[in-house]
């Protein structure tokens, strides 16, 4: 475990309601909050994180069955909003910008925490959908990311969860991406600072894995990527 | 960048996303006198796989389905929604039938009327049952006034509606919970209609593919070719059991496994359906957790032993599940002993302790394997006039053999009493 992590494990296991009985679909995001994401970036990733949080909760199914985790990293990685059911979550507040990019620390964090998370689901009967890792940075890993990332990558690519990673300008570092996530569907590039229209998309995708039964979940129509993506 | 693969993990592929085609803003279609009705995207109501919902300018407490491109591009998908849609405008019936959102006339996408494009429907009111299946906070969100009396009354109410549709040769195939609604008063509603089984002219059934994997008969899912089978009494009564299953237990599934026996996790309910994982009845290697054991155990004797005989006994054994008309009688008896018993545990969303056990009559000889006409010459179907047939409680089948039962009592535990069962 990398040591600038600043989270103890039994504050991040959150709240689990055993009396709601809708399967969960656990989902960490990893935000680079580094310096280079300063001014513009970072006021426009507030707003679409806040955005983000209200359509969810505004879908019944999703927020029932969504469990949100925020970590963000920067000079230290930080879990800013533990596991919590989408319906009890409040918009965090605003992310700073500042430091280097502790990529793995964060990619630490996220990894032990969904390994925490699966493993009170099982303990508690609770089923489950695949989780979901979301990792978006403008820059490249400022740490020891390699073993953690391997491991990450590898159980992605056995379907142990969705792994969507979001290269934000033209400073992320595309080859180091492509060997942190698993080749399919691998490192996509966001189009501008259209950091709302990617959240929208992200909440509609988990709107749609929240109302289908968990063994269909290989086979959702997910929206469209085109108000987003830059898929050039 | 290997974004033009296509993704093995959860069907995510750039590239492909990247090109779905939007459905136009503004849609021109004409009803089957040739009337033009405009329908525009703020007018859209709610969005599915295969079609979106409008509401209709000028026409309040109408909507119009229109089929996404995509479906009506496939000329064999396009050709069998016609056939179903024209049979559907036919059922005067059905149509008349309140609180179901059955096609009223089909809507085409030009003035000759060649092109098929949807159907018109009443709109239905309330909440879809999927709201209140997040546990007993959800129901008490949702109408405040509600305690299990009237989850139970929805419950008779639904069933009742499957089994009316079911002897007018319509069985309801996509038992998804968000297509079936509720008002506060336990008015039942069903929408989503057009993904019901009918019968042609001839009696043949057109058959939908449409399914819900965790409220579908596992004889269903047991193979892609399996869901093309035309569907029978007895999957339905399967489905609507776990339907009002989930209704009396705010939401939680029958299958909803306890056993973790593998370390790899207790699975999803329609995992544990297709493999029969369920936690109720005797024999069973789990048991329900204490918080829902406690609604569990308010049931009466003769319903659990209805759930059980359909969800363990009838898992592979479609004829002993239990009849959607036996099945609504004991549910009518739920309400009459939650009127009679004055314990408020009995009507609690929150039962404060487990209800000592009811125990159902004597295990019996198992009901005969003598299967079930199947769809469409249904045996269960009652001669219009004729008196309904006395209420046989469904005696519970242990296929291992009766010595595992234990002796029927008034009360008591013994080493032996197993607080699942009942």
């Amino acid at each position: 475990m990398n040591n600038n992590t600043n989270n103890n494990i039994n504050n991040t296991l959150g709240n689990l309601d055993v009396m709601n009985p809708a399967p969960r679909c656990p989902v960490t995001i990893l935000l680079d909050v580094s310096g280079s994401m300063s001014g513009q970036p970072i006021s426009e990733l507030n707003a679409a994180v806040a955005q983000f949080v209200r359509e969810t909760q505004a879908d019944e199914a999703a927020s029932m069955s969504v469990e949100l985790e925020i970590i963000t990293f920067g000079s230290t990685a930080d879990v800013v909003q533990p596991f919590t059911s989408m319906a009890s979550v409040t918009p965090p507040a605003p992310f700073v910008a500042g430091g280097m990019t502790l990529m793995g620390a964060a990619l630490s964090l996220a990894e032990r925490d969904l390994a925490a998370r699966r493993e009170l689901y099982r303990a508690q009967g609770v089923s489950s959908y695949r989780p979901w890792i979301v990792l978006m940075t403008d820059g490249r890993p400022g740490d020891n990311w390699e073993p953690v990332a391997k491991r990450l990558r590898a159980e992605a690519e056995r379907g142990k969860f969705m792994y969507i990673g979001v290269e934000i300008g033209n400073s992320a570092d595309h080859a180091t991406m492509c060997q942190i996530l698993p080749t399919e569907p691998g490192p996509v590039k966001l189009q501008g600072l259209r950091f709302k229209q990617f959240f929208r998309w992200l909440s509609d995708s988990l709107k749609s894995v929240s109302a289908s039964a968990v063994s269909d979940q290989d086979n959702i129509a997910y929206p469209s990527v085109a108000s987003w993506a830059d898929l050039a | 960048m290997s974004n033009k693969k296509s993704s093995k993990v959860g069907g995510l592929n750039w590239a492909k996303l990247g090109t779905v085609a939007a459905e136009p803003a503004t849609r021109a279609c004409y009803d089957p006198t040739g009337v033009a009705i405009t329908l525009e995207a703020k007018d859209e109501k709610a969005s599915g796989g295969e079609g979106i919902v409008y509401t209709v300018p000028g026409k309040p407490g109408f909507l119009v389905k229109v089929y996404k491109r995509e479906t009506l591009e496939n000329p064999s998908k396009a050709n069998a929604i016609r056939e179903r849609i024209e049979a559907m405008c036919e059922n005067r019936a059905c149509q008349a039938m309140k609180g179901l959102a059955w096609p009223l006339m089909p809507v085409y996408g030009d003035a000759s009327r060649k092109n098929l494009i949807g159907f018109a429907m009443r709109a239905c009111k309330g909440m879809p049952f999927s709201s209140l299946f997040n546990g007993p906070a959800s129901v008490k969100e949702k109408f405040p006034a509600w305690n299990r009396r009237q989850l139970a009354q929805t419950a008779v109410n639904f069933v009742k509606r499957v089994r009316l549709l079911a002897e007018s040769n319509v069985l309801v195939n996509d038992f998804n919970p968000a297509n079936f609604w509720v008002d506060e008063q336990c008015n039942v509603s069903f929408i989503d209609v057009d993904s019901f089984q009918i019968a042609d002219r001839r009696g043949r059934p057109l058959v939908t593919h449409t399914y819900f994997a965790s409220h579908t008969a596992p004889e269903l899912l047991a193979s892609p070719s399996a869901l093309n089978r035309p569907r029978t009494v007895e999957h339905v009564a399967f489905s609507a059991a776990l339907v009002a299953f989930q209704l009396l237990m705010c939401g939680y599934h029958p299958y909803s496994y306890q056993g973790v026996p593998d370390g790899g996790g207790c699975g999803s309910p329609d995992e544990n359906l297709r493999a029969g994982r369920c936690p109720l009845g005797i024999g069973a290697d789990c048991r329900l957790p204490d918080c829902w054991y406690k609604l569990w155990s308010q049931l009466t004797g003769k319903l659990k032993n209805a759930f059980i005989t359909t969800f363990r006994n009838g898992h592979s054994a479609p004829a002993m599940r239990t009849p959607l008309g036996d099945l609504e009688f004991a549910l009518n008896g739920l309400l009459i002993t939650m009127a009679k018993d004055a314990d408020p545990d009995r009507v609690s969303l929150n039962p404060c302790k487990v209800k000592s056990h009811e125990w159902i009559q004597t295990p019996a000889a198992p009901r005969s394997f003598m299967p079930r006409p199947a769809y469409p010459s249904r045996g269960f179907m009652r001669t219009p006039g004729f008196a309904r047939p006395p209420y046989v409680p469904q005696q519970q089948y242990n296929p291992q053999g009766y010595g595992r039962f234990p002796t029927p009592r008034m009360g008591g535990t013994t080493s032996n009493f197993n607080p699942n069962l009942y």
